[in-house]
């Protein structure tokens, strides 16, 4: 049911609309800040003007005449807040830029550089050494949501799937964001649990890093007992954690990359020791085989050796006995003389008139002996 | 036993076996103990052991890698 008392978004809209058009002491104004998401599009240069407490998003139309404008920049600002109905959104219309100096954050970042490398906390002496083999536990201070824990998890079980990863959910921007920070640096300072801490956050503009442009965040950092590496915004992006802290990693992901060692390199080296470990034992397996078949055909030579001597012993026996058999003598002439079943071997057992059988090669003969 | 010990354990024993002094017998001894270091070893890549914590008020939870 739509109530009686109830307007359209249009008319709402531009009912505030025409309370920017109307207000004429906000016409040509000028508004001192700090820009920052500078950017420009077609021609058009967006961005916001900040100052400690409060944000004011720009445009300006020419946006040829701020191509030197940068980030950081202390600006005076000349021109007009509109309200535009269609995006619902409020922008300070700008003519004229001028510039103001150097931007307040920026300043604020030499300075505390200044004053904490004069005390030696970016000391290399003072920088502890990171033994990424001993690295079993990673602390990670950073935020629970968002891409950053994720990559970093990702990379992390990618290269070393054993190592664990404790998360110490922090703000990584906005108000009060370097106390959280610092709580998580100083909880795993203390903590058995893991063997280094990384502070991590993705890319941002200056303000959104400013905590980790806080002196508070150095010294947490100066102090922990376990060694620190830093890991926030791009790899152009510098910020004081960076000099105080034991290792810089570019990037979050390349904190997991410096942190874990590529496990599948080693995989790679089992992969090849197993190779040779086979091979080793199939040649020693060879060279035994080798030197048994060498052995075999030594007792073959043996044997054979030991058969023809025998062989030749046999045929010498075997002519011997050759010249023994009776049928060889009576090839010579020789015959055999039978009395009935009684060999003759001598005259002496003969008389006149006994009935002899002589048998020949080739058969017998009957005989009366006279 | 750490895979950096199992994985010079393993290389004394390779050494031992390619340096061709070793009889059939002690061979086949380093080769079985060899084997039983590359199947520990291949454990540590498929059991993948790490895992993900949060620290809720200051005590260590167990969440998904997901």
């Amino acid at each position: 049911m739509i109530s009686d008392r109830a307007i359209s978004v249009t008319q709402i809209s531009m009912y505030i609309k025409n309370i920017f058009d109307s207000e004429e002491l906000l016409e040509n104004i000028d508004v001192f800040g700090e820009v920052s998401d500078f950017n420009i599009s077609r021609g058009i240069a967006y961005f916001s003007l900040k100052d400690e407490n409060a944000l004011l998003p720009c445009v300006a139309f020419d946006g040829s005449s701020l191509l030197s404008v940068k980030n950081g920049d202390m600006v005076i600002a000349t021109g007009t807040p509109k309200y535009y109905v269609k995006g619902g959104r409020l922008s300070f219309n700008i003519k004229r830029l001028t510039p103001y100096g150097i931007g307040n954050l920026f300043e604020q970042f030499l300075r505390l550089k200044q004053t904490l490398d004069n005390e030696g906390l970016f000391d290399e002496a003072h920088k502890k050494k990171i033994d990424i083999k001993k690295i079993k536990r990673i602390g990670v201070v950073s935020s629970e949501s968002g891409a950053v824990i994720q990559d970093i998890i990702n990379i992390v079980s990618r290269r070393n799937p054993n190592v664990d990863i404790v998360l110490f959910p922090v703000k990584v921007q906005g108000v009060n964001a370097e106390l959280d920070i610092c709580n998580g640096i100083n909880f795993f300072s203390n903590y058995d649990g893991v063997d280094v801490i990384v502070v991590a956050r993705g890319g941002g503009s200056l303000e959104d890093l400013q905590p980790f442009n806080t002196e508070i965040v150095a010294r947490a950092v100066y102090s922990s007992n376990k060694p620190v590496v830093s890991a926030v915004g791009h790899e152009t992006d510098f910020t004081i954690i960076d000099f105080v802290a034991d290792l810089r990693a570019p990037t979050p992901s390349a904190a997991a990359e410096l942190l874990t060692e590529n496990i599948m390199e080693q995989r790679y080296s089992l992969d090849d020791k197993l190779k040779r470990l086979v091979k080793s034992m199939t040649q020693l397996i060879d060279n035994q085989n080798l030197k048994l078949n060498y052995s075999i055909n030594k007792i073959a030579m043996i044997a054979d050796s030991f058969i023809n001597e025998i062989n030749y012993v046999i045929t010498l026996k075997q002519t011997k006995l050759n010249k023994l058999n009776p049928e060889e003598i009576m090839k010579l002439g020789y015959a055999k003389v039978n009395r009935g079943d009684e060999i003759i071997v001598s005259a002496k057992t003969t008389k006149v008139g006994d009935n002899l059988e002589l048998t020949f090669i080739d058969g017998k003969v009957n005989v009366v002996r006279r | 036993m750490t895979f950096e010990e199992g994985m010079k354990e393993l290389d004394e024993i390779i050494q031992k076996l390619e340096g061709g002094k070793v009889g059939l017998a002690e061979g086949t001894k380093l080769f079985e103990r060899g084997n039983k270091l590359v199947e520990d070893l291949y454990n540590e890549f498929t059991e993948s052991k790490g895992k993900i914590f949060v620290i809720k008020e200051n005590i260590e939870k167990f969440i998904d890698k997901k």
